[in-house]
């Protein structure tokens, strides 16, 4: 049974969460009376969507056995059906058995942000920095609550912090883009444009950075630079409106009364 | 022009890009949006 258990592991860890629900599947066959095979099969099967069958499978681990991570495991379920208040009580129960569990922390902190609740996001991110403070994503996910709450400047001095903590490629771009974001937001448009750069470049195909520098650049009237940008956005999505409009103000500031004139 | 009217005819219902030419001198942009807050246009 735990050579299922295990190769499951392997299989969860790669995201093959089909093969790991296999595998566990035949560990519960084999020792049915077994808590963390349900629980492994509850943690792939939320993996993969099955959220209905992974509420099951957690609930038959908590039978057998009631662990801080089941507890989580059913937050983590009934978040995803934006079943919040079940979600928050499982998550309360789990963190009050294991009060410094930054995972516990996390899905409770982004539970709290889906309910608009910022300020008590930002304490549990909080209480899991006390733990470890320079986890990035911690702190990614602290300044973006920070954003939503409309406190800019915190924002922009957790999500320096998050960057000198070397964050992982996957979300190291929303950090420089929330960078910008936030500097916007305070109207200083001058210091948004090196973090839009800099999602830019690591993703260029993001039209949502290359519009916001754009908008940038023209509120600080580097407009030949503004009509570059919107010049890409309007090549990749010709039916956004918002650049063509905000592009017109450009050209019109340089004298051009035409794109196809500007080349 | 040619891209105010190209934005009222892709985003008709939109009256925030509806301009009075004629009003247009000393105005170096509309706020349409906060930053980050881009309507998706598909």
């Amino acid at each position: 049974m735990s050579n299922y258990i295990q190769r499951g592991l392997v299989y969860q860890d790669m995201g093959n969460h089909q093969y790991a629900i296999t595998d566990f599947k035949t560990a519960i066959e084999i020792q049915p009376d077994y808590a963390l095979s349900h629980f492994h099969m509850g943690v792939s099967k939320l993996k993969s969507r099955l959220v209905h069958e992974a509420i099951q499978d957690f609930k038959a681990s908590k039978r057998i056995e009631e662990t801080p991570a089941v507890l989580d495991g059913l937050g983590c379920c009934y978040h995803a059906r934006q079943k919040f208040e079940k979600a928050i009580s499982y998550f309360d129960q789990a963190i009050e058995a294991k009060p410094y569990k930054v995972d516990f922390l996390k899905n409770r902190a982004q539970c709290y942000f889906d309910m608009h609740e910022y300020q008590k996001a930002i304490d549990d991110l909080d209480t899991a920095l006390h733990h470890n403070n320079s986890d990035p994503q911690v702190l990614y996910k602290q300044g973006i609550a920070y954003f939503a709450f409309k406190k800019y400047k915190k924002c922009i001095k957790t999500m320096k912090l998050a960057l000198q903590s070397k964050p992982f490629m996957t979300y190291e771009a929303d950090i420089f883009y929330h960078l910008g974001l936030a500097y916007c937001r305070l109207q200083k448009f001058e210091k948004s444009i090196f973090p839009y750069t800099e999602c830019i470049r690591k993703i260029p195909s993001d039209l949502r950075y290359i519009h916001e520098r754009a908008k940038a650049y023209q509120m600080i009237e580097e407009h030949k630079r503004a009509v570059d940008d919107f010049d890409i956005v309007i090549k990749k999505n010709p039916k956004n409106a918002h650049a063509y409009f905000r592009r017109a103000f450009s050209l019109k500031a340089l004298g051009v009364s035409d794109s196809r004139h500007l080349c | 022009m040619e891209d105010f009217e190209k934005a009222k005819t892709l985003d008709p219902m939109n009256p925030a890009l509806v301009v009075n030419y004629k009003k247009l001198r000393g105005i170096t942009c509309i706020v349409l949006c906060e930053p980050g807050d881009e309507k998706i246009f598909t």
